[in-house]
């Protein structure tokens, strides 16, 4: 009975932890966010630099995280989906009174399926049937 | 007192419970010896048991003489053929007519082809004849129009050694045209989509060239010739020439195929493995192997994410320090494509791979995609060196047994060790030592029957080092093992012959791959074969007493040896090939079934249920759809593992728990790919359907709307709003059933349009005009009454208070406009947030500037 009670406590402490994280990444929001604020609450980095795509922008990595900041700004974030939110089903669903577009992109069986009213971008790999990333964004 | 009880009555009924006891008994032994039947120390798979059962010989035509350069003629690829077709279930009971042929009457596999791939043959713009042709082959020859026969035969040769099809059909699998022979807007004669002699003997060779995981792949279906170097993308033009479909097709093109480039086989090897890739992957619990973090921590490469928010595009790139630069540009894309090209240069440019790749990676690859098996030069020895030292340690009875009943006398056994060297002149051993030249000559021409590898590897003058250290270690290693049978001999005594007796036995009798099935999806599976494999030979061993305990470790350990795990699960996919050829069609009927009924049960109000097996890939679909699909997958399944298998026409037997596990993986993957191609088949109908269906209705729908205009005018605030009330009448005469559309993507692709070309028109858009006119004054009468009443009492207040506290140098009319002026712009800010309180406010956006400007037109009098 002990040795029960003993590992309940110990999956409700990871638990928390990991609850905790989420919710500190649902804290930062694109166009609002400071890049500061953002590294408060996830801690330093892995790694930093120029975005090779645009000069103004850097691109910010984390184990489970990456942010793309402009003039200090958060402007995306872009996550691992979790367990449910893997299968594009899930968002088609979820987000079917909303306009949305799916598109190609480019040669790797990669498609892009956007939520425009909601800032909601998820990419899903053809070949593997699943969602591989999701990325939130600033308003225009 | 309760114990007094029942002794009494065990007393009372004693015989009664004896022969319930032993009837219980009997019954119990029945039932264990019927499992040891199925399960027993010889038990073999439902697999081998079918391929016993074959009523086409199982001569192997391998010891022919082929000839040694690369012709192909139509008797070795119809020998070829006659030894591929034997390794098949040949009772089958498939009837009907396919174009003129009679099924019934053709062998299983040419039957099955026909009923699986029916599809991919011919001109499928018109009704063709086959009547004439009695065989498969002649089929294909008609299409082909070959005139030498040959192109038939390799492709239905193609078909038997992979499984998969090459196409000869002038439809492009996902193409824009549901019309044949049209792809990218243009019209291609059908000759156009078919693999011409020489890109076929490319195949043939690809073919005999494949190693045994990229053979018999479920998930690979067929290969398309794209007609004149168009694109293998119709949507975008892609610089590439070849392509794999989630769908189990791969699109090639004149690029890839032409025979003046070399580029051929890797890139097919290529596209193959994105099937392997995925089942190599669920079979380790992950989508697919490229995907996995495994790989990933290999290769350590890293992604870099931007989104651009003006084309709202996600665009990403992939950095790494370790690239191929023999690879084509493509491979630094992802990591994905990276393995892909790897594992297929692992294969055809192995000196290339070794030379700039690190020893990790190769044996990743190696493990995970080759059973550990190389092809350079050094691999190629190593190979060859282990099957012909297996095939002596096989056939090591039948190598001495001419000896043995020669030369063997009991004497032999009263020598002791120290006087074995005196043995070494003995003609028994002499004798097995002088048949070892000859045994590396027969093996070695073995080997390159019809093997290409073979070929270059024990002719071609590069590689002479390697074959001659092959010659030599093999000598060694086989003479080496006479020496140590001398010693056994001297040890263990004429034991050491009924032992190479009882292992020849087991070889023969034994089939292991029932093991490699209990093991197949366990956490070690190589541990639990191996432990497995090493308890069956304690039972064989325990019931042939002839044995000490000592020698049979040693014996033992030798069958073990020759019988590894790798060798065994290189034959994964032609263990289970058989079984599932002949259960295709019913696969195909069962998820057909399941498609159909599960639309007619779809519920558009229905949740989602996770997770999915099925999942509609990227498409919109029906959650009801999907959830059915998903509840009843797995019974489906358990439903066609329950069918009896009949080997011959009486023996009827039913799939072990291990042989169901083992199939059930694959029957899973087969399923949901049949299913996946319904699926793309609805969507497109689907699509046309309302295409079509708009178009012929859009007149109807259109005077339809003209009688709820006065209702539209009536209730609209704003061209928006207009236009969704339009949208909502337009919806209420969509068609009732559909599936891959939301109701939101039907209003957007067609009653938005429907909408804004009725707004369009000009009586509509000056009624409107008028009509939103009329409301918006009314709001603006409304907002001024609400300012003016503001203005006043601000107006009031101000001039009140300056007046209370009035400085005597200032004037009163200065104090009065300075009032004017601050109760305006009060005002005007009051009457603005009283805006966002009207109920007209959320469908007439962006208006504050216009309130703004009217209110400025009235100030000049207010201020006065």
């Amino acid at each position: 009975m002990e040795k029960l009670r003993l590992m309940a406590l110990i999956v409700t402490v990871f638990s928390l932890f990991g609850c905790d994280r989420q919710y500190k990444i649902g804290k930062i929001i694109p166009g609002h966010t400071n890049i500061k604020t953002a590294i408060q609450l996830l801690n330093s980095p892995i790694e930093s630099k120029e975005s090779t795509f645009k000069k103004e922008a850097t691109f910010y990595k984390w184990k489970d995280i990456n942010l793309v900041v402009e003039n200090e700004i958060v402007t995306s974030v872009h996550r691992r989906p979790s367990s449910h939110e893997q299968y594009l089903q899930f968002w088609r669903q979820h987000y079917k009174e909303h306009n949305s577009i799916l598109k190609k992109l480019d040669s790797q069986n990669l498609w892009q399926f956007t939520i425009e009213n909601k800032n909601i971008s998820v990419i899903y790999d053809e070949n593997s049937d699943r969602v591989t990333k999701v990325i939130y964004y600033a308003a225009k | 007192m309760q114990q007094n009880k029942f002794k009494k009555f065990i007393n009372k009924n004693n015989k009664i419970l004896s022969i319930v006891i032993l009837f219980a008994f009997v019954i119990t032994a029945i039932a264990a010896i019927d499992t040891s039947k199925r399960n027993g120390i010889y038990s073999k798979s439902v697999f081998t048991l079918l391929n016993e059962n074959k009523i086409a010989s199982r001569k192997i035509a391998s010891f022919l003489k082929t000839n040694y350069n690369d012709e192909i003629t139509i008797k070795l690829i119809s020998d070829q053929i006659s030894e591929l077709e034997s390794n098949f279930e040949q009772t089958h009971n498939i009837k009907g007519n396919w174009k003129g042929v009679e099924l019934a009457q053709l062998n299983s596999s040419q039957a099955r082809l026909l009923v699986l791939y029916g599809h991919l043959i011919g001109d499928q713009s018109k009704s063709q004849s086959f009547k004439d042709c009695n065989d498969v082959v002649c089929v294909l020859n008609k299409c082909y129009n070959d005139k030498n026969k040959l192109s038939g035969y390799i492709t239905y040769f193609w078909y038997l050694k992979t499984g998969s099809m090459l196409s000869l059909s002038n439809i492009i699998p996902g193409q824009k045209s549901k019309y044949p022979g049209e792809y990218f807007k243009r019209h291609h004669r059908y000759e156009d989509y078919l693999f011409n002699l020489n890109e076929l003997k490319r195949f043939y060779k690809l073919a005999k060239t494949l190693p045994p995981k990229f053979l018999h792949n479920p998930l690979l279906k067929s290969i398309h010739k794209i007609p004149n170097e168009l694109s293998v993308t119709e949507s975008l033009k892609s610089e590439y020439c070849t392509r794999s479909l989630s769908t189990g097709q791969i699109l090639i093109n004149n690029n890839c195929v032409d025979t003046t480039k070399e580029n051929f086989f890797v890139n097919m090897a290529s596209q193959m493995i994105n099937f392997i890739d995925k089942t190599s992957g669920l079979k380790n619990k992950t989508t697919s192997i490229s995907t996995s973090q495994k790989w990933r921590n290999y290769i350590l490469w890293n992604q870099e994410d931007f989104f651009d928010i003006e084309s709202l595009s996600y665009k990403q790139k992939w950095t790494t320090h370790l690239t191929g630069e023999f690879l084509s540009k493509e491979s630094n894309q992802s990591p994905t494509i990276f393995l892909r090209e790897l594992v297929a240069n692992y294969r055809y440019n192995p000196k290339i791979l070794k030379e700039n790749i690190t020893e990790d990676i190769q044996d990743f690859i190696a493990k995970e995609f080759f059973h550990n098996q190389s092809y350079d030069d050094e691999g190629l020895y190593n190979t060859f060196l282990n099957q012909a030292s297996n095939e002596w340690f096989i056939n090591e009875f039948d190598q001495w047994k001419e000896c043995t009943d020669k030369f063997l006398r009991l004497e032999l056994f009263a020598h002791t060790k120290r006087n074995v060297a005196t043995l070494i002149e003995d003609p028994l051993f002499n004798c097995v030592e002088n048949k070892v030249t000859k045994f590396i000559e027969q093996v070695s021409e073995n080997f390159q029957d019809n093997d290409f590898e073979a070929r270059y590897f024990f002719q071609d003058k590069q590689v002479i080092p390697y074959k001659n250290k092959y010659e030599n270690n093999l000598d060694k290693i086989i003479k080496e093992n006479i020496i140590k049978r001398k010693f056994e001999l001297q040890t263990y005594g004429k034991e050491v012959i009924i032992a190479q007796k009882l292992k020849a036995q087991f070889l023969s009798e034994y089939d292991p791959s029932s093991i490699y099935i209990k093991c197949f999806q366990k956490e070690f599976p190589s541990k639990c074969y191996k432990s497995n494999l090493a308890l069956v030979l304690k039972k064989f061993f325990y019931t042939n007493l002839k044995l000490s305990k000592a020698y049979q470790k040693v014996i033992t350990q030798e069958i073990i040896d020759i019988l590894p795990f790798e060798n065994i699960s290189k034959n994964t996919n032609h263990l289970a090939k058989n079984y599932l050829q002949s259960n295709l069609l019913e696969v195909k009927k069962s998820a057909r079934e399941l498609w159909a009924y599960c639309q007619e049960s779809s519920n558009k109000n229905a949740t989602l249920i996770l997770p999915l097996k099925f999942s509609g890939n990227k498409y919109f679909v029906d959650a009801g759809l999907v959830n059915c699909i998903n509840l009843k997958l797995d019974n489906n399944i358990d439903q066609l593992l329950d069918r009896p298998i009949f080997i011959g026409k009486e023996k009827i037997l039913y799939l072990t728990e291990s042989e169901r596990s083992f199939l059930s993986f694959y029957y899973e993957q087969i399923y949901l790919q049949v299913i996946n191609n319904y699926l793309l088949e609805d969507v497109v109908n689907e699509k046309n359907y309302f295409k079509n269906y708009f178009s012929s209705k859009k007149g109807d729908i259109l005077y339809q709307l003209g009688y709820y205009t006065p209702l539209f005018l009536e209730e609209a605030l704003s061209n928006d709003h207009f236009q969704k009330l339009c949208v909502e009448k337009v919806s209420s005469i969509y068609p009732q059933n559909y599936y891959f559309h939301s109701k939101t993507e039907l209003d957007n692709t067609y009653g938005r349009k429907i909408c804004s070309d009725f707004a369009k028109q000009p009586k509509i858009a000056e009624k409107q005009k008028e009509a939103l006119n009329e409301k918006w004054n009314k709001i603006l009468s409304k907002l001024e009454k609400y300012f003016r009443n503001e203005f006043k009492a601000s107006n009031q207040k101000c001039t009140q208070t300056y007046i209370d506290g009035l400085d005597k140098r200032q004037g009163l009319d200065d104090v009065k406009f300075h009032c004017k002026e601050i109760a305006f712009k009060k005002s005007l800010q009051y009457t603005l947030e009283e805006w966002k309180d009207f109920e007209e406010y959320s469908y007439i956006t962006n208006r504050e500037e216009t309130i703004s400007k009217h209110f400025e037109q009235i100030k000049q009098t207010l201020i006065k």
